[in-house]
């Protein structure tokens, strides 16, 4: 199982707001691709899928808040 | 007249500085610098008149602003590779041209100033937005996709046209003068760095008889819109650096 998680972002910038899932839960993902679109006070930010996989989880839903380092969904 | 530099960290590898591009600021590389920090110090900077950095400007025009990005990394480590964005793109390649052992180029992305030049309107009325609907229509002509272009973007914009009583004269002196500098030949870009440019750029594309690859759906911010190859671009030439070295 690996996370997906919100990226280093600075240290001005400690939480993003997950704005956007652009994979359905189960759906198969390559790595890179782009699976979540995540919102900072700044601009928005398409984090990809770190490895293949199918996304088994998504930990935060759309409109709600993550913070650095935070898992935001799991592939396996 | 001075930029401002900003540690966004990195305790190891070369010294990255990162020159954002007209009307942009530090945070414009929020999907890219801080995800190197793995493999280089990384640094940011607001040029003159733009972010944190005061409004006086000069006469705005690249040459000037590219001093004061030079003093203001005077004490950083050299060599200091830089990456630019557009207009920032444009002073990199200034400072690589005076002092290429203290300036190597990492990347360019969209440079502005070769073959047709950068859009004269957009850079005209940018200092001019004060709407958030004209700020996110004009700020679409930057990108291939809306979608780029969030609400929290048009609001960053319009807070820093507003940051200070002098931030948009400041802004309409460097268009002004952004926009009366003759374009470069394509002849003169830098030879042996990376190259990104979108194949969907409205406001600097790619001039006649570029030789290099097009990012195949992306506008003029690459570093936004396709962040990942980006990333890989920047990450596939410090490899490459530290195994020169090595």
């Amino acid at each position: 199982m690996t996370p997906i998680l919100v990226p280093q972002l600075g240290n001005e910038i400690s939480e993003a707001e997950v704005t956007e899932w652009l994979v359905a839960e189960g759906a198969v993902v390559a790595a890179g691709d782009a699976v979540v679109t995540i919102t900072t006070t700044k601009m928005a930010i398409d984090i990809e899928a770190p490895v293949a996989g199918r996304l088994t989880r998504i930990a935060v839903a759309e409109g709600e808040l993550a913070e650095v380092g935070a898992t935001l969904g799991e592939i396996a | 007249m001075q930029a401002r530099l900003h540690r966004l960290g990195g305790a190891a590898g070369p010294v990255v500085l990162f020159l954002h591009g007209f009307g942009a600021d530090r945070f414009s590389w929020l999907a890219v610098a801080p995800m190197l920090q793995d493999v280089a110090q990384v640094w940011t900077m607001d040029l003159p008149g733009h972010g944190a950095a005061p409004d006086e400007v000069g006469d705005g025009s690249p040459l000037q602003l590219a001093q004061a990005v030079a003093a203001a990394a005077a004490d950083l480590a050299a060599p200091a590779y830089l990456v630019g964005h557009s207009l920032g793109a444009m002073i990199a390649h200034l400072l690589h041209r005076q002092d290429p052992e203290h300036f190597p180029l990492l990347a360019l992305i969209a440079p502005a100033g070769f073959g047709h030049g950068a859009d004269a309107d957009f850079l005209t009325d940018f200092a001019r937005l004060h709407a958030p609907d004209e700020t996110r229509a004009l700020l679409e002509r930057m990108v291939a996709k809306p979608r780029h272009v969030t609400p929290a973007m048009v609001t960053h914009v319009l807070t820093m046209l507003e940051a200070t009583p002098g931030r948009r004269a400041a802004l309409a002196r460097i268009a002004a003068t952004l926009n009366s500098v003759a374009p470069l030949p394509v002849a003169d870009l830098p030879k042996g760095c990376p190259m990104i440019w979108g194949d969907a750029d409205r406001i600097a594309p790619a001039p006649d008889g570029f030789a290099g690859g097009l990012l195949p759906g992306v506008g003029h911010v690459p570093q936004v819109e396709a962040a990942l190859s980006v990333r890989r671009a920047l990450r596939a030439e410090l490899a490459r650096l530290a195994g020169a070295q090595a």
